[in-house]
């Protein structure tokens, strides 16, 4: 019984992470506002197009919207940036060459500590009991 | 166990220290930040293909693509103090430079039509210059900052890009960079 | 004797009288003279004063416009609403370190009034390193960025003023808290380096530490919160947090934080993880110092860099010293702090504080990770990447729901492990509640899968706090009492226990407005005349008026918007506003807010295309209110988890 309790805990909590990772978090009705969320205003410090008012992130709004009506899809619109003003304009890294290592670090260290740290406090746990 | 963690903890922690070291070392040196009008020197663009601009300049002429030997074309405002302060420098460049078969074009963004042609006036200058009011152009060349110049060879390749106020002798040695880059295939 | 001569003076005269608390404090030590250490403390006792009068001098100068000291020419001007003035001292670098120093001296004689009289071993130490840490921040002022720096000539009639986006009620308390917040994470660090310093880290003093981490971690947080609304006031901030890197900075400590109260409370109760505790601490002060360096000089590109400066050289090396001390400390007396960590069982509540900490570091290291991969990756590939916020959303968020879902397990467990009887009655109501609320979430939207799941661990927590009120109270009520005072008198016998429950509360309620915003947001764009009705949602929104107003330092377009019910009565008047600061080439909007607990209408007027037309940002944000409100119940939580339990004695 003790273990089955535990069993359970342990799929309900490794189901969530399993869940939580493959599940899109930022989707959102609204695609223009989407990805006025993943271009990097050019002349802001720190800012997306969709939080500046400067002239450029205005116009940049203009022309996703427009690629929008083309149907051009969401890769192609940031793809079109991308090229123009390097990987720095999009807000987030693409999950490609090396900038995999800045998605797979936080996945691999913090599964694999967790499986360090879950061993060692089963073991503390046997230890005492 | 306890020895090689702590181990690996102390390098990762070094480490950390000398990127942020070497970063602010780096950051010091060059001002690389978008935004800031003291931002100079070259910067490498991905998109590196001319794009030629099919628009009347200001005047209504149509601008010209014949064959020259560079093109230099310039990301400006009226209202841009560093584009003020660098105007004499490109009117007396282009007087310099326009028999030796080099182009200039202005690119005017986000500004209107008066203070465009009061802003030729009072500097002389006489190349072509026409309005980017959506910013179409600009995006389209990546331009962080005003203002903003290319030098393109006669093959219609980017071969430099430069970010603020330039002075004559950047100017010079650019467009020489640029013609000799003609040469090589 | 002229105003800024007074402050700098008195910059110095406290620079002295730490370099004489820290010698003393040592000699004092060595000798083990109490007469020396008195004086020593009693050097510190003055520190506080000498910052005073030195702060208010540079306050003096702002209200009266004093233009011939150059800080107050930065950041103050004529045309500037005067209430502004009175805080308008840490608008910029200068002016805020001289806050922080004052912040730290007003702690240093807190500290020392308010220590238990049982910890006088440590306090020579304790007074050695505040005082230590309140110099370096005086002498980077008096050597390096001096406030009180005046022009010799030509003194300006008017100054340049302060960064419009400074203009907003809340520079009145965002600012000030989260400066103190990060500045007096000293505190506890300084008490617990004093008590592993002198040997005394094992029996007393802990209660203090506690209460001071309390405290200082309240203050953080509800720095970090006020912050989220400023944002959520002003557009361009995208809404209440961006992931922004000086965000980011300022979280950090409040996570590591956060870890280290909980597993304080293992120290207290088992006499556990206490090596494990100094690390948090240390950890915490040393990402308190990293966030001083990143806001002032830091190698990164901030939307908030109102502080930057040049002096980032200085800042980094306080770091890399804070650092190297804490390692010595740690190394050093290793043996002394070390205690055993024998967990009897892993469903037990010293183990859900363990994975509580294990996903609170986590989260900390994805933010500082993504922090500095850019500098990594600019490094050594030579390439600039931006990692914003769909980066955190992503990699965060998970972990976030994970910590959410533990807040919800944690407190069912008992100490030292669980009986499997006691954990079925515990979280069988809860958890069916949970998996309710999923089911219903899931089948009835469209939304992601993320928004369902956290909804359902909200429910979790809340209904886990609510039976275990209900279960406490029960026997209460059965002896007849009226079930409001038993609620009270439960709080009231178990202040610690129950006043962390509110916090979870509050912390339950942030999350319900992030969900909302989040998922369930809807925004349109539309440009729109005076006099043109926009419908969204159940509102009804007229355009009545737009008004130009000008002034010395800046234009302002106030646009007036009408909300009709459906019978075209009025049923409120929103304002919006765009204003524009010549001077700095900025514009600050303010958007007009219809607030209510089920949803929030938001209206934002970005752009001003002629006199009578404008771009409108407008969206409904459901539950935000609840986010605002978490901010209150958290610091009643605290404030309940702090009273004293012997004050009606006393």
């Amino acid at each position: 019984m003790f273990k089955k309790i535990k069993l359970n805990l342990f799929i309900l909590v490794f189901s969530f992470i399993l869940i939580g990772c493959i599940s899109d978090v930022d989707e959102n009705n609204n695609r223009n506002y989407d990805l006025y969320s993943k271009i990097m205003c050019p002349v802001c410090d720190g800012q997306t197009i969709g939080e500046s008012q400067a002239s450029i992130a205005n116009d940049m709004k203009n022309i996703v919207d427009v690629y929008i009506s083309d149907g051009k899809t969401d890769d192609e619109i940031l793809k079109y940036f991308e090229d123009r003003y390097g990987t720095e304009i999009l807000s987030a890294p693409p999950n490609s060459g090396t900038n995999t290592i800045v998605w797979a670090t936080p996945l691999v260290l913090i599964s694999l500590s967790f499986i360090i740290f879950s061993v060692w406090l089963k073991k503390s746990a046997k230890g005492n009991s | 166990m306890k020895l090689f963690l702590s181990i690996i903890l102390s390098f990762i922690t070094i480490g950390f220290f000398i990127i942020l070291i070497i970063s602010t070392i780096d950051r010091e040196g060059s001002q690389g930040r978008p935004g800031l009008n003291e931002v100079s020197g070259t910067a490498e663009v991905k998109f590196e293909v001319f794009n030629k601009i099919y628009e009347n300049n200001i005047y209504g002429n149509e601008i010209s693509y014949d064959e020259y030997d560079a093109i230099v074309l310039d990301f400006w405002a009226s209202w841009c103090p560093p584009c003020i302060q660098e105007a004499e420098t490109l009117a007396e460049g282009y007087k310099d430079w326009k028999d030796k078969n080099v182009k200039f074009i202005g690119v005017a963004l986000w500004d209107n039509e008066n203070s465009i042609k009061n802003f030729i006036e009072k500097y002389g200058l006489q190349y072509d210059v026409f309005m980017d009011n959506d910013g179409k152009y600009a995006i389209e060349y990546g331009v962080k900052a005003l203002p903003e110049k290319f030098f393109i060879n006669n093959k219609g390749k980017i071969v430099n890009k430069y970010i603020g106020p330039i002075n004559e002798v950047e100017l010079k040695n650019l467009i020489e960079e640029t013609i000799k880059n003609n040469e090589l295939p | 004797m002229s105003i800024s001569n007074l402050g700098l003076s008195l910059l110095v005269i406290t620079m002295n009288l730490c370099i004489y608390s820290i010698i003393g404090s040592i000699i004092g030590i060595r000798l083990g003279n109490s007469q020396i250490k008195l004086s020593a403390k009693n050097a510190a006792y003055c520190t506080f004063f000498t910052t005073l009068i030195s702060s208010m001098c540079l306050i003096y100068a702002f209200v009266t416009n004093d233009f011939s000291i150059k800080y107050v020419f930065m950041h103050s001007n004529l045309s500037m609403d005067p209430a502004y003035t009175w805080v308008a001292m840490y608008a910029g670098n200068e002016g805020s370190l001289l806050y922080i120093a004052l912040v730290i001296s007003l702690s240093i004689l807190l500290v020392l009034l308010f220590k238990p009289k049982d910890m006088y071993e440590s306090e020579p130490h304790l007074i050695a390193i505040m005082s230590g840490f309140l110099l370096f921040f005086i002498g980077v002022m008096v050597f390096f960025a001096n406030p009180f720096d005046t022009f010799q000539t030509n003194i300006p009639s008017d100054g340049r003023g302060m960064n419009p986006l400074l203009a907003h009620p809340g520079m009145f308390s965002h600012p000030p808290l989260l400066m103190a917040g990060l500045a007096t994470i000293s505190i506890p660090f300084s008490l617990i380096t004093s008590m592993i310093l002198t040997g005394t880290f094992r029996n007393n003093g802990l209660d203090f530490v506690r209460t001071t981490s309390l405290i200082v971690w309240s203050i953080l947080g509800v720095g970090l919160l006020l912050g989220s609304w400023w944002a959520y006031t002003i557009l361009g901030w995208g809404g209440y947090w961006v992931w922004d890197p000086i965000e980011n900075v300022g979280l950090m400590p409040w996570l590591v934080m956060t870890a280290f109260i909980h597993s304080i409370i293992v120290q207290r109760r088992r006499g556990m993880f206490r090596v494990w505790n100094v690390l948090l601490i240390f950890l915490a002060f040393v990402l308190a110092q990293f966030g001083m360096f990143i806001n002032r000089g830091g190698p990164v590109v901030s939307v908030h860099s109102f502080a930057a400066s040049t002096l980032g050289y200085i800042f980094l090396g306080f770091m890399v010293f804070s650092a190297l001390f804490c390692s010595l400390i740690f190394i050093a007396n290793y043996n002394k702090i070390y205690s055993e960590n024998k967990i009897e069982s892993v469903i037990s509540r010293e183990a859900a504080f363990l994975i509580n900490n294990f996903f609170l570091l986590a989260i900390t290291f994805v933010t500082l990770w993504g922090l500095i991969f850019p500098l990594i990756n600019e490094v050594f590939y030579n390439e600039t990447v931006t990692v914003g916020a769909p980066y955190y959303n992503a990699v965060n968020g998970p972990v976030i729901l994970l910590l959410l879902f533990i807040m919800g397990i944690g407190p069912n467990l008992s100490w030292k492990g669980t009986s499997n009887s006691n954990l079925k009655t515990n979280l069988l109501y809860p958890s069916l509640i949970a998996i309710i609320t999923f089911t219903l979430f899931f089948l009835s939207s469209n939304k992601p899968i993320m928004s369902s799941l956290a909804l359902s661990s909200i429910a979790l927590v809340l209904s886990t706090i609510i039976f275990e009120w209900f279960r406490g109270s029960r026997s209460l009520i059965k002896n007849g009492t009226h079930w409001l005072y038993a609620f009270f008198k439960l709080i009231s016998n178990n202040r610690k226990k129950y006043g962390g429950y509110i916090v979870h509360i509050s912390i339950l309620l942030i999350a319900l407005g992030v969900v909302g915003i989040n998922f369930y947001q809807v925004k349109i764009d539309k440009v729109v005349s005076v006099g043109e009705r926009i419908e969204i949602g159940n509102y009804k929104i007229e355009i009545a008026e737009i008004n130009e107003n000008n002034f010395n330092d800046r234009r302002e377009k106030v646009a007036t918007f009408l909300i009709l019910d459906s019978n075209e009565n009025i049923v409120n008047t929103l304002e919006g506003n765009n204003t524009f600061y010549p001077t700095f080439n900025m514009a600050s909007i303010r958007a007009g807010i219809l607030s209510s607990p089920i949803e929030d209408l938001y209206i934002i007027p970005s752009d001003f295309i002629d006199n009578d037309t404008m771009k409108l940002i407008i969206s409904i944000n459901p539950l935000v209110w609840w986010m605002w409100v978490g901010g209150p119940i958290f610091i009643l939580g605290t404030l309940i988890s702090l009273w004293p339990r012997n004050f009606n004695k006393s």
